[in-house]
């Protein structure tokens, strides 16, 4: 259980507190409801760039980090593509210097030619470094664009491509701010050494005077359900052939989130999962094999993948993942398994709440995605997980149409 | 536009940092055991290290993979029992090879402590080495490697090792793919006999053990009688290469990562924290001269960064970045220009107390809990030093002057005590 309290201020700032004596520091998190999915087709990896922008300090604090280094803070930021999350951890004693500084950047930000200049170059190579010049680094852009017709879940967060962080104009960044920049559309987190009481306090003083902002409901384009199976196959200068399959499967918010996650566990959560002890150690048909599921707040994809071993052919490493999917729709898993998977949880949930930086940012979390309460019924949800309902999610999500296959293959060079 | 308040609000130094006291046993055999208690939830963390690192090994290969062999079968179990067995329990197990020790560690409820600690008492004193497990374990270890290969970073920084130690030195010396062929499994079951028993353990526990937890440890490590066998390796100084800079040319690269360094010593030469401090302004945290210079100023790179890491009988200094490949030489000069910068222009006393301020924050979060706690603790265990030295930092930190800061970047950051390594474009 994870003790918050809660408050909301007139300009619709939702604030979230949880008080951690165990610490002598504490974590601001403040979280956006914006994400790579709020982005224009035509402009991509918008988001992220604005992330970077959001250092590049204001016409009241030239520089964002100094202040927070001065008082012995750090401070760092991630996009998805629902999400954009900003966190400072420091010493809960200087705790009002970390609001100083959110409620003035949320207030406005010094749009400047040569900072967006030299972050869209720093943007370009993380590109590069994260994507392009990592072997098997463009999977994301490759998958999500076979998986994805319509919805933005098509292009990570990093972009689509290149060109478009190099065309990104400030025009495109101040509209991008007032749009979804607002303390109607942000949590704010707060976890650690803290009365929160004097969190309200500290929260009307810095953001009380920021005015609600007119931010456009969002309507994003469903995705039509997936009628046949795709399939693309590249050619890439790497070691050894990998293989991904992706089924379109939900929303973190849907009721079979739970089996969903179980299901993933079930295949590869731990050395004893199926897919490593048959594919890996029984079958000796990969070096490597993953199963996760995204989690994202539109529907979004359960994830298979697997890096073959040397002299295995794709055809018999597929066909060995899809008999490891098959035996999930037609056997439900034992109690002892299912039962494994739910202590793995358990522990990993009590885990969580170790660290205040973790427990912030996941408080703002679930406010966003509508009520801070649902972080104490999770464990209990996944407890109530059935066999039965790990064999109806497999059978729902693992048909041939909703796949979507992706062979990575060594060029003749590379082999 | 709204009314905001636009002064910064009033911040407090932070004086002091409140370490966690450490309790000191011994078991029956005299196995020393380090204790952390803290923490709200009931979880435990156990470091069990043995004196069985790469370098007692001798050969790439051996240490880490006698380790992990551990893990893949026991006299009474199957590699799969085992693991069946830690992930019911919703436990983690793994082992770690360092250069002078193996720790394996243990995370898991507290309730579970007793059933986790027999099963590793079975895989320190009885796994079993089964060729099979063998065989596929070092597939897929060879199947890693290969990956790795592909990536500059780690081109760059196995070179960088060579450069700065020597490829026969044992701080030098790189996994290659010939290593694959000269390991045995006779050689791994010898190096499992000479180094592992629990006699050689140290033990080092952080969380909420319980009350019974001296007690574990004495059925499962303290039985064994104590023999006295600490026999050091012996590591030569570094036999840096002379050969300044050296590109290596990756096809296809659109990147160049980049490796500058220098030998240098450990945590007890005087000059160790002072250099930490000088690090520290120069590419230790994101406000950084080097971060600040090559990344927000030149936009050449995603990150750049350094460090000073000490080495039980060395030390290392090195730069690390991936800078797009066409300004590698760019990005080199700008590396250069601050070393100049800090050996002749004084640091300023804004930019100095704020880099003080910064360090005693992090000091504060480095000691917050006692999990992190105590794999500091664990890591001066290794220098036979305890938290004095961090209350030497602290000290260091508050008194230190630009001038004194300016010197050591003179003494310490000549560019010919420099190596470059280049791996990319």
């Amino acid at each position: 259980m994870i003790e918050y309290y809660k408050h909301t201020l007139p300009n619709g700032l939702r604030i979230v507190v949880h008080p951690d004596n165990t610490t002598p520091m504490v974590a601001v998190n403040l979280l956006y409801d914006v994400g790579a999915r709020d982005e224009d087709p035509d402009k991509t990896g918008f988001a992220h760039l604005f992330e970077h922008l959001m250092f590049g300090g204001t016409r009241n604090i030239p520089s964002y980090d100094g202040p927070v280094q001065n008082v012995g803070g750090e401070n760092n930021a991630w996009t998805s593509n629902d999400f954009t999350n900003y966190y400072v951890t420091l010493p809960a004693v200087n705790i009002e210097t970390a609001f100083w500084l959110e409620a003035d950047r949320m207030n406005e930000l010094d749009f400047s030619e040569r900072s967006l200049e030299v972050q869209r170059k720093v943007v370009i190579e993380e590109f590069k470094q994260r994507y392009l010049n990592q072997p098997y680094g463009d999977i994301p852009l490759l998958i999500r664009d076979l998986a994805y017709k319509v919805h933005p879940y098509r292009w990570p967060t990093i972009g689509k491509e290149i060109s478009h962080i190099e065309n990104a104009s400030l025009e495109d960044v101040k509209g991008f701010f007032y749009k979804h920049y607002a303390p109607n559309n942000a949590v704010l987190s707060v976890a650690g050494d803290v009365d929160p009481e004097k969190v309200f306090q500290l929260a009307e003083k810095w953001f009380g005077a920021i005015p609600r902002r007119n931010v456009p409901v969002r309507n994003l384009p469903r995705e039509p359900k997936q009628q046949e199976a795709r399939h693309l196959t590249v050619e890439r200068d790497v070691p050894s052939p990998f293989l991904q399959m992706v089924f379109h499967n939900g929303s973190r918010t849907d009721a079979d989130f739970y089996a969903n996650d179980l299901l993933s566990d079930i295949l590869s959560n731990g050395p004893s999962a199926r897919m490593f002890q048959s594919l890996i150690k029984e079958q000796r048909l990969f070096s490597d094999v993953n199963a996760y599921i995204a989690g994202d707040r539109d529907p979004g994809l359960f994830t298979i993948t697997g890096r073959l071993m040397p002299g295995i052919t794709m055809k018999d490493a597929e066909a060995a993942i899809k008999k490891e999917l098959h035996l999930l729709t037609t056997e439900k898993p034992t109690e002892y398994e299912l039962q494994k998977v739910k202590n793995k949880i358990e522990s990993n949930l009590i885990f969580g709440e170790i660290h205040y930086l973790n427990k912030a940012m996941n408080l703002a979390q679930f406010e966003l995605l509508g009520d801070v309460e649902q972080i104490n019924k999770e464990p209990e949800l996944y407890r109530s997980v059935k066999s039965d309902d790990i064999r109806n999610v497999a059978r729902k999500i693992f048909t041939e149409e909703n796949c979507s296959t992706l062979y990575y293959l060594p060029t003749e060079k590379g082999r | 536009m709204a009314q905001t308040i636009d002064k910064a609000p009033e911040f407090r130094n932070i004086e002091k940092i409140d370490f966690l006291p450490v309790e000191q046993y011994k078991l029956n055999n005299k196995v020393p055991v380090s204790m952390l208690r803290a923490g709200s939830q009931d979880v435990t963390k156990i470091d069990i290290e043995f004196p069985a690192g790469a370098i007692q090994a001798g050969m790439p290969l051996i240490a880490s993979t006698t380790a992990n062999l551990m893990l893949e079968g026991t006299e009474n179990k199957l590699s799969v029992e085992i693991s069946e067995k830690t992930d019911f329990l919703g436990a983690y197990l793994n082992s770690q090879t360092y250069h002078h020790h193996t720790v394996f560690t243990i995370l898991c409820l507290t309730r579970h402590l007793p059933e986790m600690l027999d099963l590793v008492n079975e895989i320190i004193t009885r796994p079993s080495f089964p060729g099979h497990e063998y065989d596929l374990y070092l597939q897929k270890k060879y199947e890693e490697f290969s990956l790795e290969n592909e990536k500059i970073k780690t081109i760059a920084s196995r070179n960088f090792g060579e450069t700065i130690f020597g490829a026969e030195h044992p701080y030098g010396r790189q996994l290659n793919a010939e290593h694959f062929k000269l390991i045995s499994l006779e050689q791994v079951r010898k190096f499992h006999q000479d180094h592992y028993r629990p006699e050689m353990a140290r033990i080092f526990v952080a969380g909420q053990p319980g009350d019974d937890i001296i007690s574990l440890l004495n059925r499962h490590f303290g039985q064994s009688p104590h023999q006295h066998h600490e026999t050091d390796a012996i590591v030569p100084p570094p036999a840096t290469s002379s050969e300044k800079i050296k590109n290596i040319k990756k096809e296809g690269a659109m990147q160049t990562a980049l490796r500058i360094g220098r030998p240098l010593f450990n945590n007890h030469h005087p000059d160790f924290i002072p250099l930490q401090i000088l690090n520290t302004i120069l590419g230790g945290y994101f406000g950084s001269r080097l971060m600040t210079s090559v990344r927000e100023e030149k936009g050449l790179t995603y990150g750049i960064g350094s460090v000073i890491m000490p080495l039980k009988y060395s030390g290392l200094w090195v730069i690390s970045s991936e800078v797009a490949g066409e300004s590698r030489d760019k990005a080199i000069e700008a590396i250069f220009e601050e070393f100049s910068k800090l050996q002749n222009d004084p640091i300023s006393e804004e930019e100095l107390s704020m880099v003080k301020r910064y360090m005693m924050g992090e000091l504060l979060r480095n000691f917050d809990g006692p999990f992190s706690t105590a794999d500091i603790y664990r890591t001066l265990q290794e220098y036979k030093m305890d938290f004095e030295f961090y209350e030497n930092m602290i000290t260091t930190i508050r008194k230190i002057s630009t001038e004194e800061l300016r010197k050591l970047a003179v003494k310490y950051l000549q560019p010919e005590d420099f190596r470059i390594v280049t791996a990319g474009m």
